[in-house]
Protein backbone atom coordinates (compact mmCIF):
# COMPACT_ATOMS: atom_id res chain seq x y z
CA UNK A 1 0.00 0.00 0.00
CA UNK A 2 1.12 3.65 -0.87
CA UNK A 3 -0.59 6.47 1.05
CA UNK A 4 0.97 9.85 -0.63
CA UNK A 5 -0.39 13.52 0.06
CA UNK A 6 -3.26 12.30 1.90
CA UNK A 7 -5.02 14.49 4.92
CA UNK A 8 -7.31 11.88 7.40
CA UNK A 9 -9.72 13.60 10.28
CA UNK A 10 -11.44 12.66 13.34
CA UNK A 11 -10.78 8.63 12.26
CA UNK A 12 -10.66 6.32 15.11
CA UNK A 13 -7.34 5.25 13.28
CA UNK A 14 -5.56 7.06 10.34
CA UNK A 15 -4.43 4.29 8.83
CA UNK A 16 -4.75 0.64 10.04
CA UNK A 17 -2.33 -1.69 8.59
CA UNK A 18 -2.05 -5.73 9.66
CA UNK A 19 0.02 -7.49 7.36
CA UNK A 20 1.73 -6.55 3.72
CA UNK A 21 3.85 -3.42 3.90
CA UNK A 22 3.52 0.59 3.02
CA UNK A 23 4.76 3.38 2.01
CA UNK A 24 3.63 6.31 3.60
CA UNK A 25 4.33 10.02 2.72
CA UNK A 26 3.07 13.02 3.15
CA UNK A 27 -0.16 12.06 5.42
CA UNK A 28 -1.32 14.20 7.76
CA UNK A 29 -3.42 12.60 10.68
CA UNK A 30 -5.76 14.81 13.06
CA UNK A 31 -7.64 14.09 15.95
CA UNK A 32 -7.29 10.06 15.70
CA UNK A 33 -9.81 8.93 19.10
CA UNK A 34 -7.07 5.62 18.63
CA UNK A 35 -3.54 5.86 16.66
CA UNK A 36 -3.01 7.78 13.75
CA UNK A 37 -1.18 5.59 12.50
CA UNK A 38 -1.07 1.32 13.45
CA UNK A 39 0.86 -0.91 12.34
CA UNK A 40 0.27 -4.60 12.89
CA UNK A 41 2.56 -7.42 11.91
CA UNK A 42 3.88 -5.58 8.92
CA UNK A 43 6.75 -3.57 7.40
CA UNK A 44 6.42 0.72 7.17
CA UNK A 45 8.26 3.43 5.67
CA UNK A 46 6.59 6.69 6.94
CA UNK A 47 7.98 10.27 5.66
CA UNK A 48 7.15 13.87 5.69
CA UNK A 49 4.32 13.53 8.04
CA UNK A 50 2.73 14.47 10.31
CA UNK A 51 0.02 13.03 13.10
CA UNK A 52 -1.25 15.30 15.95
CA UNK A 53 -3.83 15.58 18.61
CA UNK A 54 -4.66 12.02 18.23
CA UNK A 55 -4.64 9.94 21.54
CA UNK A 56 -1.64 7.75 20.08
CA UNK A 57 0.90 9.13 17.34
CA UNK A 58 2.02 5.88 15.70
CA UNK A 59 1.87 2.68 16.94
CA UNK A 60 3.91 -0.57 15.82
CA UNK A 61 2.66 -3.95 17.10
CA UNK A 62 4.63 -7.16 16.24
CA UNK A 63 2.31 -10.18 17.28
CA UNK A 64 2.91 -13.00 14.83
CA UNK A 65 5.57 -11.57 12.42
CA UNK A 66 8.38 -9.44 12.77
CA UNK A 67 7.57 -5.52 12.89
CA UNK A 68 9.04 -2.90 11.50
CA UNK A 69 8.93 0.89 10.72
CA UNK A 70 11.49 3.14 9.37
CA UNK A 71 9.69 7.21 9.83
CA UNK A 72 11.84 9.95 8.97
CA UNK A 73 11.23 13.73 8.87
CA UNK A 74 7.84 13.28 10.46
CA UNK A 75 6.34 15.23 13.06
CA UNK A 76 5.22 13.39 16.23
CA UNK A 77 2.99 16.16 18.03
CA UNK A 78 0.33 17.28 20.57
CA UNK A 79 -0.74 13.77 21.07
CA UNK A 80 -2.89 12.97 24.04
CA UNK A 81 -1.43 9.64 25.32
CA UNK A 82 1.74 8.39 23.05
CA UNK A 83 3.69 9.97 20.67
CA UNK A 84 5.18 6.46 19.37
CA UNK A 85 4.96 3.23 21.04
CA UNK A 86 6.48 -0.02 19.77
CA UNK A 87 5.29 -2.79 21.24
CA UNK A 88 6.86 -6.94 21.28
CA UNK A 89 3.83 -8.96 21.69
CA UNK A 90 5.12 -12.12 20.55
CA UNK A 91 7.53 -10.62 17.70
CA UNK A 92 10.21 -8.14 17.05
CA UNK A 93 8.77 -4.54 16.62
CA UNK A 94 11.52 -1.50 15.61
CA UNK A 95 11.18 1.61 14.59
CA UNK A 96 13.60 3.61 13.29
CA UNK A 97 13.33 7.25 13.22
CA UNK A 98 15.40 9.74 12.14
CA UNK A 99 15.38 13.71 11.67
CA UNK A 100 11.53 13.68 13.29
CA UNK A 101 10.10 15.86 15.89
CA UNK A 102 8.35 14.72 18.99
CA UNK A 103 7.00 17.16 21.24
CA UNK A 104 4.25 18.73 23.01
CA UNK A 105 2.92 15.04 23.86
CA UNK A 106 2.17 13.37 27.01
CA UNK A 107 4.29 10.02 26.96
CA UNK A 108 6.87 10.94 23.66
CA UNK A 109 7.69 7.27 23.41
CA UNK A 110 6.86 4.30 24.84
CA UNK A 111 8.66 0.38 24.23
CA UNK A 112 6.96 -2.23 25.88
CA UNK A 113 8.10 -6.36 25.87
CA UNK A 114 11.18 -5.91 24.51
CA UNK A 115 10.01 -3.68 21.49
CA UNK A 116 12.84 -1.26 19.98
CA UNK A 117 13.22 1.88 19.19
CA UNK A 118 16.66 2.93 17.37
CA UNK A 119 17.35 6.72 16.59
CA UNK A 120 20.03 8.23 14.12
CA UNK A 121 20.57 10.68 16.90
CA UNK A 122 19.17 13.30 14.66
CA UNK A 123 15.27 13.96 16.44
CA UNK A 124 14.22 16.72 18.27
CA UNK A 125 12.68 14.67 21.49
CA UNK A 126 12.17 17.02 23.88
CA UNK A 127 9.16 19.22 25.48
CA UNK A 128 6.80 16.25 26.20
CA UNK A 129 5.20 16.35 29.32
CA UNK A 130 7.30 12.58 29.78
CA UNK A 131 10.09 12.40 27.31
CA UNK A 132 9.56 8.47 27.80
CA UNK A 133 11.58 5.48 26.89
CA UNK A 134 15.92 6.15 25.78
CA UNK A 135 16.70 4.67 22.67
CA UNK A 136 18.97 2.88 21.25
CA UNK A 137 21.09 5.07 18.75
CA UNK A 138 22.90 4.58 15.53
CA UNK A 139 24.86 7.04 13.53
CA UNK A 140 23.71 7.81 9.94
CA UNK A 141 26.46 6.49 7.56
CA UNK B 1 -51.46 42.89 4.93
CA UNK B 2 -52.76 39.83 7.25
CA UNK B 3 -53.02 37.87 4.00
CA UNK B 4 -49.78 38.17 2.30
CA UNK B 5 -48.48 37.77 5.96
CA UNK B 6 -49.93 34.29 6.01
CA UNK B 7 -49.35 34.03 2.59
CA UNK B 8 -45.69 34.52 3.27
CA UNK B 9 -45.70 32.19 6.04
CA UNK B 10 -47.36 29.27 4.05
CA UNK B 11 -44.45 29.99 1.34
CA UNK B 12 -41.45 29.78 3.94
CA UNK B 13 -43.11 26.35 5.56
CA UNK B 14 -43.36 24.89 2.17
CA UNK B 15 -39.46 25.46 1.50
CA UNK B 16 -37.50 22.94 3.14
CA UNK B 17 -34.08 24.31 4.98
CA UNK B 18 -31.02 24.02 3.10
CA UNK B 19 -28.82 21.14 4.43
CA UNK B 20 -25.55 22.15 5.45
CA UNK B 21 -22.64 21.02 3.52
CA UNK B 22 -19.74 19.06 4.63
CA UNK B 23 -17.53 20.72 1.63
CA UNK B 24 -18.56 24.21 0.72
CA UNK B 25 -17.06 26.01 -2.44
CA UNK B 26 -16.31 29.61 -2.82
CA UNK B 27 -15.65 31.68 -5.79
CA UNK B 28 -14.96 35.01 -6.89
CA UNK B 29 -15.44 33.99 -10.70
CA UNK B 30 -18.92 32.48 -10.33
CA UNK B 31 -19.93 32.62 -6.36
CA UNK B 32 -23.04 34.81 -5.09
CA UNK B 33 -23.66 35.52 -1.23
CA UNK B 34 -27.48 35.22 -1.86
CA UNK B 35 -29.92 32.44 -0.24
CA UNK B 36 -30.13 30.13 -3.09
CA UNK B 37 -26.64 29.79 -3.26
CA UNK B 38 -25.95 26.26 -2.01
CA UNK B 39 -21.96 27.04 -1.80
CA UNK B 40 -21.43 23.75 -4.31
CA UNK B 41 -19.22 23.37 -6.93
CA UNK B 42 -22.28 24.38 -9.26
CA UNK B 43 -23.34 26.96 -7.38
CA UNK B 44 -20.20 28.14 -5.48
CA UNK B 45 -20.69 30.78 -2.81
CA UNK B 46 -18.36 34.56 -2.89
CA UNK B 47 -16.94 34.57 0.53
CA UNK B 48 -15.42 32.02 3.03
CA UNK B 49 -17.89 34.19 6.01
CA UNK B 50 -21.12 33.20 4.15
CA UNK B 51 -19.69 29.50 3.16
CA UNK B 52 -19.19 29.48 6.75
CA UNK B 53 -23.02 29.62 7.92
CA UNK B 54 -23.22 26.77 5.20
CA UNK B 55 -20.94 24.31 6.27
CA UNK B 56 -21.22 21.74 8.89
CA UNK B 57 -18.91 22.01 12.11
CA UNK B 58 -15.73 19.84 11.21
CA UNK B 59 -16.72 20.89 7.75
CA UNK B 60 -14.02 22.08 4.79
CA UNK B 61 -14.64 25.57 2.76
CA UNK B 62 -12.39 25.29 -0.25
CA UNK B 63 -11.90 28.29 -2.83
CA UNK B 64 -12.25 27.77 -6.47
CA UNK B 65 -10.21 30.64 -7.97
CA UNK B 66 -7.90 33.40 -7.12
CA UNK B 67 -9.49 36.17 -5.31
CA UNK B 68 -10.33 37.88 -2.58
CA UNK B 69 -12.65 35.85 -0.07
CA UNK B 70 -13.37 38.47 3.31
CA UNK B 71 -12.80 37.85 6.90
CA UNK B 72 -13.83 35.35 8.64
CA UNK B 73 -14.82 34.92 12.69
CA UNK B 74 -14.86 31.19 13.33
CA UNK B 75 -16.73 29.42 16.34
CA UNK B 76 -17.09 25.69 15.07
CA UNK B 77 -14.65 23.29 14.00
CA UNK B 78 -13.63 23.83 10.41
CA UNK B 79 -11.30 23.95 7.46
CA UNK B 80 -10.18 27.02 5.82
CA UNK B 81 -8.63 25.90 2.66
CA UNK B 82 -7.72 28.57 -0.14
CA UNK B 83 -6.47 24.94 -2.40
CA UNK B 84 -3.79 26.43 -3.94
CA UNK B 85 -5.47 28.74 -6.46
CA UNK B 86 -4.60 32.18 -5.08
CA UNK B 87 -7.25 32.43 -2.37
CA UNK B 88 -6.96 35.67 -0.43
CA UNK B 89 -7.84 37.94 2.29
CA UNK B 90 -7.92 41.68 2.55
CA UNK B 91 -8.24 42.63 5.83
CA UNK B 92 -10.42 46.07 6.15
CA UNK B 93 -9.67 48.72 8.70
CA UNK B 94 -11.60 48.46 12.15
CA UNK B 95 -11.73 44.10 12.04
CA UNK B 96 -9.16 42.42 14.72
CA UNK B 97 -8.06 39.71 12.41
CA UNK B 98 -8.21 38.35 8.76
CA UNK B 99 -9.23 35.33 10.64
CA UNK B 100 -10.63 35.34 14.60
CA UNK B 101 -10.93 31.64 16.48
CA UNK B 102 -12.63 31.93 19.25
CA UNK B 103 -12.28 29.51 22.45
CA UNK B 104 -15.15 27.20 21.54
CA UNK B 105 -14.54 26.94 18.14
CA UNK B 106 -12.76 23.64 18.39
CA UNK B 107 -9.92 22.34 15.88
CA UNK B 108 -9.79 24.88 13.21
CA UNK B 109 -7.45 24.37 10.16
CA UNK B 110 -6.71 27.31 7.93
CA UNK B 111 -4.21 26.34 5.20
CA UNK B 112 -2.80 27.93 1.23
CA UNK B 113 -4.40 31.69 1.72
CA UNK B 114 -2.27 35.04 1.60
CA UNK B 115 -3.34 37.63 4.21
CA UNK B 116 -2.14 41.33 3.98
CA UNK B 117 -2.92 43.34 6.52
CA UNK B 118 -3.47 46.97 5.15
CA UNK B 119 -0.67 50.01 6.82
CA UNK B 120 -2.75 51.47 9.69
CA UNK B 121 -5.10 48.91 9.67
CA UNK B 122 -3.98 47.85 13.86
CA UNK B 123 -5.25 44.21 13.33
CA UNK B 124 -3.85 41.06 13.49
CA UNK B 125 -3.23 38.18 10.82
CA UNK B 126 -4.79 35.49 12.48
CA UNK B 127 -5.81 35.16 16.14
CA UNK B 128 -6.27 31.93 17.74
CA UNK B 129 -7.77 30.98 21.51
CA UNK B 130 -8.23 27.42 20.18
CA UNK B 131 -6.64 24.47 18.91
CA UNK B 132 -5.47 25.52 15.32
CA UNK B 133 -3.52 24.55 12.33
CA UNK B 134 -1.54 26.64 9.87
CA UNK B 135 0.02 25.93 6.95
CA UNK B 136 1.29 27.00 4.00
CA UNK B 137 0.17 30.95 4.51
CA UNK B 138 1.48 34.30 3.98
CA UNK B 139 0.65 36.97 6.11
CA UNK B 140 2.18 40.73 4.24
CA UNK B 141 1.63 44.51 5.04
CA UNK B 142 1.60 45.98 8.67
CA UNK B 143 -0.44 43.45 10.78
CA UNK B 144 0.29 44.02 14.38
CA UNK B 145 1.02 40.53 15.23
CA UNK B 146 1.10 37.97 12.28
CA UNK B 147 -0.37 34.94 14.08
CA UNK B 148 -1.50 35.22 18.00
CA UNK B 149 -1.51 32.23 19.61
CA UNK B 150 -3.17 32.88 22.83
CA UNK B 151 -4.43 31.14 25.90
CA UNK B 152 -6.32 27.54 25.80
CA UNK B 153 -5.32 26.70 22.43
CA UNK B 154 -2.51 24.59 21.08
CA UNK B 155 -0.84 25.02 17.54
CA UNK B 156 0.76 23.26 14.75
CA UNK B 157 2.54 25.72 12.18
CA UNK B 158 3.92 25.12 9.07
CA UNK B 159 5.06 26.79 6.00
CA UNK B 160 3.61 30.33 7.86
CA UNK B 161 5.57 33.52 6.47
CA UNK B 162 4.72 37.03 8.38
CA UNK B 163 6.54 40.00 6.74
CA UNK B 164 6.24 43.38 8.90
CA UNK B 165 4.76 43.15 11.75
CA UNK B 166 4.60 45.70 13.58
CA UNK B 167 4.51 44.11 16.99
CA UNK B 168 4.89 40.22 16.47
CA UNK B 169 5.42 37.55 13.82
CA UNK B 170 4.02 34.87 16.13
CA UNK B 171 2.88 35.35 19.25
CA UNK B 172 2.54 32.70 21.75
CA UNK B 173 1.12 33.13 25.26
CA UNK B 174 0.20 30.95 27.38
CA UNK B 175 -0.03 27.07 25.88
CA UNK B 176 2.12 25.33 23.64
CA UNK B 177 3.14 25.27 20.22
CA UNK B 178 5.19 23.52 17.24
CA UNK B 179 6.51 26.06 14.09
CA UNK B 180 8.32 24.24 11.20
CA UNK B 181 9.46 25.66 8.08
CA UNK B 182 8.37 29.14 8.60
CA UNK B 183 9.97 32.58 7.67
CA UNK B 184 9.56 35.53 10.34
CA UNK B 185 11.09 39.21 8.53
CA UNK B 186 11.18 42.73 8.65
CA UNK B 187 9.26 42.40 12.06
CA UNK B 188 9.71 44.52 15.10
CA UNK B 189 9.79 40.90 16.99
CA UNK B 190 10.27 37.85 15.08
CA UNK B 191 8.89 35.05 17.34
CA UNK B 192 7.71 35.87 20.66
CA UNK B 193 7.10 33.11 23.88
CA UNK B 194 5.03 34.85 26.41
CA UNK B 195 4.39 32.61 29.95
CA UNK B 196 1.89 34.70 31.99
CA UNK B 197 -0.15 32.20 33.85
CA UNK B 198 0.63 29.19 32.33
CA UNK B 199 3.87 26.78 31.64
CA UNK B 200 4.43 28.41 27.49
CA UNK B 201 6.40 26.07 25.49
CA UNK B 202 7.15 26.47 21.66
CA UNK B 203 9.61 23.99 19.57
CA UNK B 204 10.82 25.93 16.55
CA UNK B 205 12.48 24.01 13.47
CA UNK B 206 13.83 24.77 10.17
CA UNK B 207 12.67 28.19 10.44
CA UNK B 208 14.09 31.60 9.51
CA UNK B 209 13.71 34.85 11.93
CA UNK B 210 15.74 37.41 9.90
CA UNK B 211 16.35 41.05 9.68
CA UNK B 212 13.72 41.89 12.60
CA UNK B 213 14.32 43.99 15.68
CA UNK B 214 14.72 40.98 17.74
CA UNK B 215 15.03 37.61 16.23
CA UNK B 216 13.11 35.39 19.36
CA UNK B 217 11.98 36.93 22.38
CA UNK B 218 11.48 33.85 25.42
CA UNK B 219 9.73 36.10 28.78
CA UNK B 220 8.90 33.90 31.89
CA UNK B 221 6.54 36.90 33.05
CA UNK B 222 4.60 34.70 35.96
CA UNK B 223 4.95 31.13 34.53
CA UNK B 224 7.73 29.34 32.93
CA UNK B 225 8.54 29.92 29.02
CA UNK B 226 10.65 27.46 26.74
CA UNK B 227 11.39 27.84 23.30
CA UNK B 228 13.21 25.17 21.85
CA UNK B 229 15.38 25.60 18.28
CA UNK B 230 16.48 23.22 15.94
CA UNK B 231 18.02 23.37 12.47
CA UNK B 232 16.71 27.23 12.88
CA UNK B 233 18.58 30.33 10.74
CA UNK B 234 18.48 33.67 12.74
CA UNK B 235 20.18 36.51 11.36
CA UNK B 236 20.30 40.02 10.30
CA UNK B 237 18.17 41.35 13.85
CA UNK B 238 19.19 43.94 15.76
CA UNK B 239 19.19 41.15 18.83
CA UNK B 240 18.95 37.87 17.86
CA UNK B 241 17.57 36.30 20.83
CA UNK B 242 16.50 37.66 24.06
CA UNK B 243 15.23 36.54 27.36
CA UNK B 244 13.32 38.03 29.83
CA UNK B 245 13.03 36.99 33.52
CA UNK B 246 14.35 33.92 33.23
CA UNK B 247 12.73 32.54 30.14
CA UNK B 248 14.64 29.74 28.33
CA UNK B 249 15.95 29.27 24.81
CA UNK B 250 17.12 25.38 24.53
CA UNK B 251 19.11 24.58 21.06
CA UNK B 252 19.96 21.32 20.07
CA UNK B 253 23.01 22.57 18.70
CA UNK B 254 22.50 22.84 14.88
CA UNK B 255 20.75 26.24 14.89
CA UNK B 256 23.05 28.42 12.27
CA UNK B 257 22.72 31.95 14.50
CA UNK B 258 24.72 34.60 13.61
CA UNK B 259 25.11 37.69 11.77
CA UNK B 260 23.01 39.60 14.07
CA UNK B 261 24.07 43.09 15.37
CA UNK B 262 24.00 40.95 18.77
CA UNK B 263 23.46 37.56 19.02
CA UNK B 264 21.81 37.62 22.34
CA UNK B 265 21.45 35.33 25.16
CA UNK B 266 23.72 32.66 25.25
CA UNK B 267 21.05 29.64 25.23
CA UNK B 268 21.13 26.22 27.08
CA UNK B 269 21.37 23.35 24.55
CA UNK B 270 20.58 19.38 24.67
CA UNK B 271 21.47 16.55 21.95
CA UNK B 272 19.48 15.65 19.03
CA UNK B 273 18.41 11.62 20.15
Amino acid sequence: MSVEDVSINGASYGVYMNGGSATIHGLTVTGAYDYGIYVENATATISDSIIRYSYGGIQLQGVTVVTQALIERTKIISNSAYGLVVDNLGSAATARISDCVITGNNTGVAATGGGQIITFRNNAWAGNSTDGTTPFSISLK
Amino acid sequence: MKYTSIFTLTLLAAVPALALNDISWVSQRSGSDSPNTLCTTTSPCRTFAWAYNQTNSGGIIKAMDAGEYGIIFITKPITIDGNGVGAAIEVPSGSTAGLFVTSSAGFVEIRNLAIHVPTGCGCEGIYSNSNVSIEDVSITGAPTYGVYVDSGSTATIHGLTVTGATSYGIYVQNTTATIGDSIIRYSANGIAVFGFFSTTQVLIERSKMISNAIGLVVNNNGAAATARISDCVITGNTTGVSTVNGGQIITFRNNAWAGNTTDGATPFSVSLK
